[in-house]
């Protein structure tokens, strides 16, 4: 037996095996466990909780036209990601078709953000697809004048991140 | 020999007990490892299983699919929010995951690449009060409450009327929370608040199969 399989050390006085499987609702008293979520339909409008006169949110317009694109900083915890999402259903007027939100992760890459090669459903090859960024640049296409965001939340946990964004 | 299990309304309590301390709730992550640890008897280089041990004490039936186990470790309040905890436990603890800073990295140094076989946890010096600082926020844990809670689904087999402080025996000698004597160890005493003559003196803990 490998040692990665190795036996944990039991105590005599207890079973080898368990006797019985608690449930949820024996050890969390009247909870409720809601299936998991299935849309049947696509949302409307984008849910947005800050008001026009956010301070942070009349930031992100001054500098928006300017620089195209606003980076946050700060601790963890301190609603970064809360607020680039409700800004970005605020300057995309509640419209989910002009707002994309993407995490980034350690092993994300160029062929998750900006295009890449998937399987054909055939099985006869391989063909090159848009990613995000070249998706909504199609979704910008179409909505000529109004704006399009994509929040790219976790940005810099990428390894790659210089060939992730490279286009 | 007699088999005895902690009554439900017991196991609820060390749960909501649990519940209303802060702890980080990568402390689990940290149990798995001092486990681990404790079977392989070293510190270091250590290949974790995580979904085993996650399986073994936090798995609930009848809970969120995706989210399959129980937590009691959490720093925020108890609310319906923070009940469960995902699935994808070796992945929660995969380098990639694990933030460099986070509190599990400021009491276990995590080795390796994406592969999972290639990932060795080692145990710093001074792990334990490592972990009190980082995981418990400086405030010990309830050694019987979290016992109970651990080995809720498990039977204590015994020929006289059990207490709960086998349980927390249980756990010690489990987690390498004893020497060979059976004297705790400083770890637990780093690590955990207990109580052990009121533990032997309470006997409405258990019901029998």
């Amino acid at each position: 037996m490998s040692r990665r399989n190795k036996e944990f050390p039991k105590s005599d006085i207890r079973s080898a095996e368990k006797v019985r499987t608690l449930n949820a609702e024996s050890i969390f008293p009247n909870t409720v466990i809601e299936p998991p979520f299935q849309p049947e339909f696509q949302i409307a409008r984008l849910p947005c909780e800050i008001g026009d006169a956010d301070t942070l949110l009349l930031k992100v317009q001054e500098l928006i036209d300017d620089y195209a694109g606003v980076i946050f900083t700060g601790s963890p915890g301190t609603s970064k990601s809360w607020y680039a999402a409700q800004i970005a259903a605020k300057l995309a007027d509640l419209d989910p078709a002009r707002v994309r939100f993407v995490q980034f992760h350690a092993s994300y890459q160029y062929e998750d953000f900006i295009e890449g090669y998937v399987p054909k459903r055939d099985g006869s090859g391989f063909v090159l697809v848009g990613k995000h960024l070249l998706e909504m640049c199609e979704v910008a296409r179409r909505y000529p004048g109004q704006m399009c965001i994509i929040v790219v939340d976790e940005y810099n946990t990428p390894q790659n991140l210089d060939q992730t964004l490279r286009w | 020999l007699a088999q005895y299990i902690p009554k439900v309304n017991i196991v609820s309590d060390c749960l909501e007990e649990l519940r209303n301390q802060k702890i980080h709730n990568n402390f689990a992550g940290y149990l798995c490892v001092k486990r681990t640890a404790f079977r392989d008897g070293r510190s270091t280089g250590l290949h974790v299983n995580f979904k085993e041990f996650f399986d073994t004490f936090f798995r609930v039936s009848d809970a969120p699919s995706d989210k399959p186990y129980a937590m009691p470790f959490w720093d925020s309040p108890p609310s319906d929010a923070n009940k469960w905890f995902n699935e994808n436990v070796a992945g929660s603890y995969a380098p990639s995951s694990l933030r460099s800073g986070s509190p599990f990295r400021k009491v276990i140094k995590v080795e390796g690449s994406r592969k999972a076989a290639d990932i060795r946890y080692s145990l710093l010096n001074g792990d334990a009060a490592l972990a009190l600082r980082y995981l418990l926020y400086s405030t010990k844990i309830p050694a019987l409450s979290l016992a109970t809670f651990l080995y809720r689904d498990f039977a204590i087999e015994t020929d006289v009327v059990p207490t709960p402080q086998l349980l927390v025996q249980v756990f010690q000698e489990e987690f390498g929370f004893v020497d060979y004597l059976g004297i705790p160890v400083d770890d637990f005493d780093t690590l955990f608040s207990y109580n052990q003559s009121q533990a032997e003196r309470t006997t409405d803990w258990f019901e029998s199969l």
